[in-house]
């Protein structure tokens, strides 16, 4: 399977841009911004790889519009990847073939699309409906295969069994997955075809030519195996246990639940992985299945943690008449390095076990009073005071951190400790029409105030949509009593009222 | 309690002050830990705040829909043990409209703050706010926890004592001013009160309602009172400058 325009038919697709669009993919060498890749829309146009990106644009003058992003191979590599991922449905041996190309092993899956050119086919159309152009073709070798799906035309092209060498001969000598220098080195002899190749001596071709080329011609003609490295899918750890007839002790249900821990713990640790998800499927008699989910803040394999979380849902599970089965399924896992024990205690191993407690006493917070309740602050970049900060579940925050830019500078200047959930409106006796009241009335108590400060003044933000047009004089005054408030005036109705206290 | 047979004291004077080494230990609970105290700056009594007991602090309002925790005051000491013990975390317990503002926090100061080394965690009900401070108490991760104790009983400071001890963070109750009475635990109980500033800083009276144990190591003793300012630049409380109306044994013993 060969994906021609694989890197910029990956960034229309994930961009979600229209095909009239051209797409220029540009690396940088030696300082000069160049063409890696282009698609067939701009090729059209007489652009190709290694021009410079002024001279491309100057050709791309008519095109309505052009996308140019940086050109990154890890990450087209990748994609390739997850479209093997993909591609298992038609075969259970799939192998990306970096830089553009898939092998699929279809031996024998053929057979439930009838022939090779339907499975092709079908393969072909669900390709072309997510956006890639592909030209597929089946031969019996890998070689012959990878030639005749690069070289061999367009649509699909199908070598039967035995038929590699007439099906190779009109293709070019490129089409043998040989070294740029060997085919410039046959061109240059007048050799263009790879029939001209298969028909010289074998023993000539070995004594002028690196080994390479012979292995290559074997390898394609079926005289030499070659096998193909395919995808190995992860299944995710999922461990079962059924009861021999109903259960209906809760003991029996704590005891198997606990064994389902500590193996899900050992399948973690031989992956090299810890939990984020875990499910935990209770199949009952007289009932619909339970469904007990577990998230956790940090990665962990530790059965301790796992089962201090699991067992007090475990406890609250309704067990009807008796439960059949349990079912623990890890649903989402991530990387989590082995670490060696130090017979001491240092920095790092302090600095892990501390930060491994923390994600605990989130988890187990968050499972008891709920994820809502145990959050952390983010600073917003903002300067309204009930903008400027976010709340996000600490269970979240983790990873949410990781994703997240720069952190937002927080606001310079004077604001209180606390904030009232929303200003809410006092009775203000004004001194004057822009100086701060004498003495407010908030929540039916009169503060009569001795200082002042302000104003400051903070109109809303012009660039969002929902504007109300609202603008605020802040003052922090001090009453009588010493506790300083936080209140402010609307402009332009000229209504007070409280929004926080420095507490 | 084998310290009685091994030690024989050789004169009268150093059995005494032997034995009442001992007696402060037991009653400071932190016997053989060495915890340091989680203070400074502020003058020799309020500078043997140690981690492992509880301390209450009572005000400056009373409890229902006016009462808040001493933020910036709470804050402060948290910061404080953050920078003492090796552990870098934060939790503030209570309801949800008692949560400090990130100023409060100190965003804006250079390293960033409690800002985001703080869990703030709003537990239901009365019973789960126990358990929530009682499990923080005891994590290895903690520096400091912030909680509101409105209502505990003499039973649950006692719970929460252990907990302090197993674990070692900081602990800070928040009470309203109308617990002042109530029986606990707690090692140290000041009362906090707003006072008018001749300054434009808000101020605080900080009177030492009773201490256990604390009176030989720093001369601390029920009935002192403290004074002290908030500083916006630093986000830090501090003893004001020399001023006029400051109480005459205050400014004393700063001196000295």
């Amino acid at each position: 399977m060969f994906l021609p325009n694989w890197p910029t038919d990956r960034l229309r697709r994930r961009r979600g841009t229209p095909g009239e669009a051209a797409i220029l993919l540009v690396s940088v060498d030696h300082g000069r911004q160049v063409i890696a890749h282009c698609c067939p829309r701009s090729a059209a146009c007489g652009v190709a790889p290694g021009l410079t990106l002024a001279h491309a644009r100057a050709l791309l003058s008519a095109c309505p519009a052009t996308i140019e992003a940086a050109h990154d191979p890890r990450r087209d590599e990748a994609a390739l990847r997850s479209l093997a991922a993909w591609a298992i449905r038609y075969s259970p041996l799939v192998s990306p073939d970096p830089p553009d190309g898939l092998l699929l092993d279809v031996t024998g899956c053929h057979r439930l699309y009838r022939d090779e050119h339907r499975l092709l086919d079908a393969i072909g159309r669900e390709l072309r409906r997510l956006g890639f152009t592909a030209s597929l073709a089946c031969a019996g070798t890998i070689g012959c295969a990878w030639a005749a799906a690069r070289h061999g035309g367009t649509g699909v092209v199908v070598v039967l069994p035995g038929r590699e060498r007439e099906a190779l001969g009109p293709l070019p000598v490129e089409s043998l997955r040989v070294d740029r220098r060997i085919a410039e080195a046959l061109h240059e002899v007048n050799v263009d075809r790879v029939g001209q190749v298969l028909a010289l001596p074998r023993r000539e071709l070995a004594a002028r030519y690196p080994a390479d080329l012979l292995r290559r011609i074997d390898q394609a003609v079926g005289d030499a195996v070659e096998m193909i490295e395919p995808l190995r899918p992860r299944e995710p750890v999922m461990i079962e246990r059924t009861f021999d007839g109903a259960a209906t002790q809760l003991e029996s249900l704590l005891i198997a639940g606990r064994e389902l821990i500590d193996k899900a713990a050992a399948a973690l640790a031989q992956i090299e992985c810890g939990a984020l998800r875990m499910t935990m499927r209770i199949a009952r008699l007289g009932g619909e299945p339970a469904e007990l989910e577990l998230r956790l803040s940090r990665p962990s394999r530790d059965p301790r943690h796992l089962w201090s979380l699991l067992r007090p849902r475990l406890e609250a599970v309704n067990m009807h008449l008796g439960v059949e089965g349990m079912t623990l399924t890890v649903a989402a896992a991530q990387r989590l390095a082995h670490r060696q024990e130090s017979s001491w205690i240092d920095r790092d191993s302090a600095a892990a076990a501390g930060e491994r407690a923390w994600g605990e006493l989130i988890d187990t917070l968050s499972h008891r009073l709920g994820a809502d309740r145990a959050v952390c602050t983010r600073l917003v970049e903002s300067h309204l005071p009930e903008r400027s900060t976010r709340r996000v579940a600490a269970m979240d925050a983790a990873g949410s951190a990781k994703r997240s830019s720069a952190p937002a500078t927080p606001v310079t200047g004077d604001r209180p400790s606390l904030l009232l959930e929303r200003p809410e409106p006092i009775d203000a006796k004004a001194t004057g029409p822009d100086g701060p009241p004498s003495a407010v009335r908030w929540r039916g108590v009169e503060h009569r105030l001795v200082a002042a400060r302000g104003p400051h003044r903070l109109a809303e933000e012009w660039w969002r949509d929902e504007q109300r047009g609202v603008t605020r004089e802040y003052f922090a005054v001090q009453d009588d009593a010493g506790r300083w408030l936080w209140i402010f005036r609307a402009v332009e109705s000229g209504r007070w009222f409280i929004h926080g206290q420095w507490a | 309690m084998e310290g009685c047979a091994l030690l024989r004291p050789t004169t009268r004077a150093d059995a005494i002050s032997e034995l009442a080494a001992r007696v402060e230990a037991a009653e400071r609970r932190d016997a053989g830990r060495g915890w340091e105290s989680v203070l400074s700056g502020w003058g020799p009594p309020l500078e043997s705040l140690v981690c492992g007991v509880l301390h209450e602090w009572c005000g400056p309002g009373r409890s229902g829909r006016d009462g808040t925790m001493p933020l910036l005051l709470l804050a402060h000491l948290a910061s404080q043990a953050l920078r003492q013990r090796r552990r870098d975390r934060v939790v503030w317990i209570g309801s949800a409209r008692m949560w400090p503002q990130p100023h409060a926090l100190g965003a804006g100061v250079d390293d960033g703050g409690l800002v985001d080394r703080s869990l703030l965690v709003d537990p239901p009900t009365g019973s789960d706010r126990l358990w929530a401070i009682d499990l923080c108490l005891r994590s290895p991760a903690v520096a400091a926890v912030v909680a509101d104790a409105a209502g505990l009983t003499l039973a649950h400071t006692r719970r929460l004592q252990l907990a302090a001890e197993a674990g070692g963070a900081l602990a800070l109750l928040a009470r309203p001013l109308e617990d002042l009475g109530m029986p606990s635990a707690a090692a140290i109980r000041c009362r906090v009160e707003c006072i008018p500033s001749p300054t434009m800083r808000p101020r605080w009276s900080i009177t030492i309602n009773r201490c256990k144990g604390m009176q030989r190591r720093s001369g601390m003793e029920a009935g002192h009172t403290l004074i002290l300012e908030h500083h916006r630049a630093t986000g830090c409380l501090r003893v004001p400058a020399q001023l006029a109306d400051r109480p005459a044994q205050a400014s004393a013993r700063h001196a000295g």
